[in-house]
């Protein structure tokens, strides 16, 4: 209705209209703000229990935390909102531990040069996934599950030949725990990626394209959409975020192990659950994401604030997972309008008899093979 | 038209012939069961004795129950992350609640109650709080995983002595894990012409058309998840029962194995292919794997390796078989 903006624009007026724009981005996905909202609960909860929780080097530490949960999740968002799975994640995070190590001793080269031979490599494993989900047409969880153990065998057969020593790189390590101003570096570092992964999501081709194919594989690749490649990249970028991530969780624990990744196997689904996330694919949103890393990652440590024991603590960890989920669903299917997956689901199935049948006129051969949203269901 | 409609769906329908139907995961575990027992038989020609044959299946026992339970649930297109906490639940209650002393002995006729009610609730969660089953069973293990760990916050405690040595028994003239195999065959051979079965086929090979065919959707999913609980604590109790002893941690390697035995065995993840049988022949070639690597005493990745590898070339075959299909 509104006329386009002005060309001059007054102070307020630009401030209005960011206002607008970020209530409306609000509006598209309340899980997102549920999740922050349940943080701050969760935060002021902790506060009124004990004053330290507030404590400026406390939410530092937690922010590292949240950096670490949020990056291995931040890839596997996509490859999620494609309607995939990524199980090798806690893997990827060992290699990237490892590999840096690795490299560290045998290689004399450039820190910045290891960084980014991680990374690559990394990116190579993820593509391994990614080629064999599209080439395969298997289902993602066995297929990262098998990737992912072939990685921990790799890992476990490299691993006995280094003991100790010198294990990482001295740059790392101080990267690691510095902090420009009051924010530290692995947390920037993060929200600065998730900036990059929200911005690929909403504003770019690959980004609607990811949406298109969660959605419904089948009606992308009708829509002319190369389904293949969008999956793949997403596994690629999976493979990035969550080596990087273990690249960072070594310079923050300055030690590398198998294993060390081992709490964001579930953590990461956890967190991207939280954030309104379906794991049918075809919804979510990186800030979700960012969001449900931060919920994971206070409730973690508002949990032993509280005096409760480990036992206590997985109890209501699970707990709050479910309600949060439950949360960020109702809230979804409330307050957004178009994009709540659980009714669209049903119409789907409803249709997909007949849609075989006009696929099978148009398209030979598509039809005995699984969808990927069958595909991500079993997933 | 709607006289039609109303008869019995199973009968017309005809979900039956889908568990005849050789599926292509068959064909693939088939072999690679026959190379792998041939492999290990070959490298320890002294495994064919009767108590060798039953500590291989005593050793095996407990991922096939829980792989079985994952089994049910996969064929529903589903999938049971919380089998390894119900499972520490059973375990850790067999060894502190039932304990050793012979007067408390007969709570452990309770244990798989236990494992019911978990099930069951995990399959509340599905069906009434329409949770994705990821989600549902994956934030139930970590509360079953802490109920176990209150329960037995380090590993210990003690289970029956009489059923322990009866359980660990492998020089009876029948011996114990062999008699619980049987048992179990025997159990999922009947279980197979039940309604519920059929019903879960139908619903694993489109749940659409099972509901329009009158298939209680909701039912069949609870009771699944329900029995899924069930079989996970009768794995737990068995495991401690053998070992003796109670640990609340064990649970967890149990999740992923029992997933990788399913796909071995030639499960589809996408529901409604696949049987039970294959389920417990997936078991066994993971079994047989750790059997022939610390035989052979290599190092410790190669089974890791040897496993993960196997995974995707068997879910590759298969597809591929698919697809000509």
């Amino acid at each position: 209705m509104n006329p386009a903006a002005p060309a001059r624009t007054l102070p307020l007026a630009t401030a209005i209209r960011m206002g607008r724009r970020a209530v409306s981005a609000a509006r598209r996905q309340p899980a997102t703000v549920g999740a922050f909202v349940l943080t701050v609960v969760l935060f002021a909860a902790a506060t009124a229990h004990s004053l330290g929780f507030a404590s400026l080097s406390n939410v530092r530490t937690l922010s590292i935390f949240a950096a670490f949960v949020g990056l291995a999740a931040m890839g596997e968002t996509l490859v999620i909102i494609a309607g995939g799975l990524d199980l090798s994640v806690p893997w990827l995070i060992d290699f990237g531990g490892i590999a840096l190590s690795q490299m560290h001793r045998s290689l004399h080269i450039g820190l910045l040069l290891i960084l980014l031979l991680v990374v690559l490599l990394g990116m190579i494993l993820g593509a391994i996934n990614g080629l064999l989900v599209t080439f395969l047409r298997a289902p993602p969880l066995i297929v990262t599950l098998g990737v992912g153990g072939l990685i921990e065998g790799y890992l476990v057969a490299v691993g006995t030949l280094q003991s100790s020593g010198d294990v990482v790189p001295d740059g790392i390590e101080h990267f690691a725990n510095a902090r420009i101003g009051p924010f530290p570096d692995i947390t920037l570092v993060w929200l600065a990626l998730a900036v990059v992964a929200a911005f690929i999501l909403s504003r770019t081709g690959l980004g609607r394209c990811i949406y298109a194919v969660g959605d419904n594989a089948r009606a992308a690749r009708l829509a002319g959409i190369h389904v293949e490649r969008v999956k793949f990249a997403t596994y690629v970028i999976s493979g990035a975020t969550a080596s990087l991530s273990g690249v960072l969780l070594t310079g923050y624990i300055q030690t590398a192990y198998v294993g060390m990744g081992g709490d964001y196997l579930f953590g990461a689904i956890a967190a991207i659950a939280l954030g309104g996330t379906a794991l049918l694919g075809g919804t979510g949103s990186s800030w979700g994401t960012v969001a449900g890393a931060c919920t994971l990652t206070v409730l973690a440590g508002l949990l032993p604030v509280l005096g409760l024991n480990t036992a206590a603590v997985k109890i209501v960890y699970g707990a709050i997972i479910l309600a949060g989920v439950y949360f960020a669903r109702a809230v979804q299917q409330i307050g957004g309008r178009g994009r709540s997956a659980q009714p669209q689901r049903e119409i789907q199935t409803e249709r997909q008899a007949s849609d075989s049948v006009a696929a099978d006129t148009h398209h030979k051969g598509a039809v005995n093979r699984p969808t990927a949203r069958q595909s991500a269901i079993s997933g | 038209m709607a006289a039609e409609l109303t008869l019995p769906p199973t009968k017309r329908h005809g979900v039956w012939p889908l568990t005849m139907r050789p599926s292509e995961g068959a064909l693939v575990m088939v072999p690679l069961f026959v190379i792998l027992l041939l492999v290990d038989v070959l490298l320890q020609p002294d495994i064919l004795t009767k108590p060798q044959i039953a500590l291989t299946i005593q050793t095996a026992l407990p991922l096939i129950l829980v792989s079985i339970a994952q089994c049910i649930v996969l064929l529903t297109g589903g999938i049971d992350i919380s089998v390894g906490g119900t499972m520490v639940v059973a375990t850790v209650l067999t060894a502190t609640w039932v304990g050793a002393d012979s007067a408390s002995a007969w709570r452990l006729v309770l244990v798989p109650l236990v494992g019911l009610i978990l099930g069951a609730f995990n399959g509340a969660l599905v069906v009434v709080g329409n949770f994705e089953p990821f989600i549902a069973t994956l934030g139930t293990w970590a509360i079953y995983d802490g109920i176990a760990l209150q329960i037995l916050p380090s590993a210990g405690g003690a289970t029956p002595p009489a059923l322990s040595a009866w359980a660990q028994n492998v020089t009876n003239f029948i011996p114990t894990s062999i008699l619980l195999l049987v048992l179990t065959l025997a159990v999922w051979w009947y279980w197979r012409s039940t309604n519920l079965c059929r019903h879960i086929y139908s619903i694993g090979s489109d749940e659409a058309r099972a509901r329009l065919s009158g298939v209680n959707v909701r039912k069949t999913k609870f009771s699944v998840y329900a029995i899924a609980g069930l079989l996970a604590a009768l794995a737990g109790i068995y495991l401690a029962l053998i070992t003796g002893t109670g640990d609340a941690t064990i649970g967890d390697g149990y999740i992923l194995s029992s997933v990788e035995a399913c796909v071995l065995g030639g499960i589809s993840l996408e529901g409604g292919a696949g049987g039970v049988g294959l389920a417990v022949a997936g078991a066994f070639i993971l079994t047989f794997i750790d059997g022939i690597t610390s035989v052979l005493v290599l190092p410790p990745w190669v089974s890791i390796v040897l496993s993960a590898g196997l995974l995707i070339v068997v879910i590759g075959i298969r597809s591929r078989l698919a697809k000509q299909a």
